[in-house]
C-alpha cells in the first residue's frame, strides 16, 4: 500500500511541475503580450506595434533564466532592425529586457484591418496553443524557435502569415489569420 | 494510516475536479431545461435591447439567411418579436438554428435572457441601482468590477478564457496582472486605463470603460500590496 501511495505521489509529480513550466510557443505568446506592455508603458519603441515581424525563441541560463527571446521590427534598407531582447523564468515570467542599440526602423506593413502586428502574433500563437495537444501541432508548441510575421495574398485575400519553426522538426507551421485578428486557417509545409 | 492518507488523496482529488467543474457556464435554476447564469445589473441595464442583440448576434449569426426577401425574415425588429418562440425552440430546444456558424456560450447566454425577458427593444434602465462605495479591496473590486463587467468574457469557454481573474490567478500569472506595491506595470491597472483598442472591458465587444472611481479603486488596492 506504501508504495502504491508513493506511485501515486511520483506520478502527480511531474503534472504539477509541467503545469508550470511554459511550452516555448507560450513563452513567444507571453513575449509579444511583453511587447505589448512596453510599448504602452513607453518603455521601448512604439514602431512594434505596427511592425513587429519576428520573434525568435532559445534557451537561457543560468537559473531562474530559462527563455531568451529576441523581438525584431521589420528589417529596414540598410543596417540592422530595430530589436529588444528578452529573458523569460520557466514559467513565462518575464525577468529583464533590453533594447538592441543601433537598430533602424523598417517599413510598415500596413496592418489595417483594425488589429496591429503584436495582436496579429498573439491571435496566431493562440491557435498553436490551443491546438498542443494535436500531434501535428505539438512539435511546433514545444520546439518553437522562430515566428515570422508576413502579408500575404490568399486567393485574393489579404491576411497575415505567421510561420513557424521548431527544433523538433524540419517542417514549417503557417497560421492565417484575417487582418481583423480572425482566424482563417492553418497548415503545415514540409 | 497509508490507507487513510491514499483514501484523501483520491478524496482531495474527486473534489479538485468536480470543483473545476463547477465553472460550468450553465447552472440550472429549474426555471427551464437549459438556463443560464443570471445576468448582472449593468448587463440587464446595457445589453438587453434589440439594438445590441441584433448587432452582436442576429446580424452576424441569422441574417445571412433570414434577411429581408427570404422565407424567414428577420430583418426587423416587428419580426424578430413575432418570431421569438420560434427562434427560443430552434436555438435553445432543437439547437438546429444557427445552421451557418455557431453561438457562442455567451451569445447563446444573452439571446434566451433577452427572448425571456420579452425581446425588449430599449434596456430597462430602471434595473440600475447606485453602486455602493467601492473599496480598495479584491472582495470590493471583485464584487462589484470584475464579476459585474469582466468574468462574462474571462471565463472558461469564452473570449478571455486565456485570463482568469481570480486572485491567484492576478497574482501570479505570467502576464503580471498585479505586481504587488507597483500598479503603474500591473497589468490589469494598463488594461483598464489605456484608451486603444485593447483597452478592457472591450468596446468591441459592447462595453464602456470603467468609471474613474472603479480604476481608482484597482489602483489603490495594488499600491497597498494587493493584500486584502
Amino acid at each position: 500500500m506504501k508504495s502504491l501511495f508513493l506511485a501515486t505521489i511520483m506520478a502527480l509529480l511531474p503534472m504539477t511541475t509541467l503545469a508550470q513550466n511554459a511550452s516555448s510557443a507560450k513563452v513567444a505568446e507571453l513575449a509579444a503580450h511583453r511587447v505589448d506592455r512596453l510599448v504602452t508603458t513607453g518603455k521601448i519603441d512604439a514602431g512594434f506595434a505596427k511592425r513587429l515581424e519576428r520573434i525568435d525563441v532559445s534557451a537561457a541560463s543560468p537559473a531562474p533564466a530559462a527563455f531568451k527571446v529576441l523581438v525584431s521590427q521589420t528589417k529596414p534598407l540598410q543596417g540592422l532592425p530595430i530589436q529588444v531582447e528578452m529573458v523569460f523564468d520557466v514559467a513565462g515570467k518575464p525577468l529583464s529586457f533590453k533594447a538592441i542599440p543601433g537598430g533602424v526602423a523598417g517599413a510598415d506593413p500596413g496592418y489595417d484591418g483594425g488589429k496591429n502586428a503584436v495582436t496579429l502574433f498573439e491571435n496566431s500563437l493562440h491557435q498553436i496553443i490551443d491546438s498542443a495537444n494535436d500531434a501535428n501541432i505539438a512539435p511546433f508548441a514545444n520546439g518553437l524557435t522562430s515566428v515570422i510575421l508576413t502579408k500575404v495574398n490568399q486567393d485574393g485575400m489579404i491576411m497575415s502569415k505567421a510561420q513557424v519553426k521548431s527544433s523538433a522538426t524540419p517542417s514549417k507551421l503557417n497560421v492565417y489569420l484575417m487582418l481583423n485578428g480572425a482566424f482563417m486557417s492553418k497548415d503545415i509545409e514540409k | 494510516m497509508l490507507i487513510w492518507s491514499l483514501r484523501s488523496l483520491v478524496i482531495v482529488l474527486v473534489a479538485s475536479t468536480m470543483s473545476a467543474c463547477n465553472f460550468s457556464r450553465l447552472k440550472d435554476d429549474g426555471s427551464s431545461n437549459e438556463s443560464f447564469i443570471p445576468l448582472s445589473t449593468q448587463e440587464k441595464a446595457t445589453v438587453m435591447n434589440y439594438s445590441y442583440i441584433n448587432d452582436r448576434i442576429l446580424k452576424p449569426k441569422c441574417l445571412t439567411c433570414h434577411d429581408s426577401g427570404q422565407e424567414v425574415d428577420l430583418s426587423t425588429y416587428e419580426n424578430i418579436f413575432s418570431a421569438r418562440d420560434s427562434i427560443h425552440r430552434t436555438v435553445f430546444v432543437e439547437n438546429s438554428m444557427p445552421k451557418k456558424g455557431l453561438l457562442t456560450d455567451n451569445e447563446k447566454r444573452l439571446l434566451w435572457h433577452w427572448i425571456n425577458l420579452g425581446s425588449p427593444k430599449e434596456s430597462d434602465l430602471g434595473t440600475i441601482v447606485p453602486p455602493a462605495d467601492i473599496l480598495p479591496t479584491f472582495e470590493s473590486i471583485d464584487r462589484q468590477i470584475l464579476q459585474n463587467k469582466c468574468v462574462v468574457c474571462h471565463s472558461p469557454g469564452e473570449s478571455g478564457k486565456r485570463i482568469p481573474l481570480d486572485k491567484e490567478s492576478l497574482l501570479n500569472s505570467p502576464l503580471e496582472l498585479v505586481i504587488p506595491g507597483n500598479a503603474d506595470d500591473s497589468g490589469l491597472v494598463i488594461a483598464v486605463e489605456r484608451t486603444d483598442e485593447k483597452r478592457m472591458p472591450l468596446a468591441e465587444e459592447g462595453y464602456g470603460p470603467l468609471s474613474d472611481k472603479e480604476k481608482e479603486a484597482i489602483r489603490t488596492w495594488i499600491v497597498n500590496g494587493a493584500k486584502d
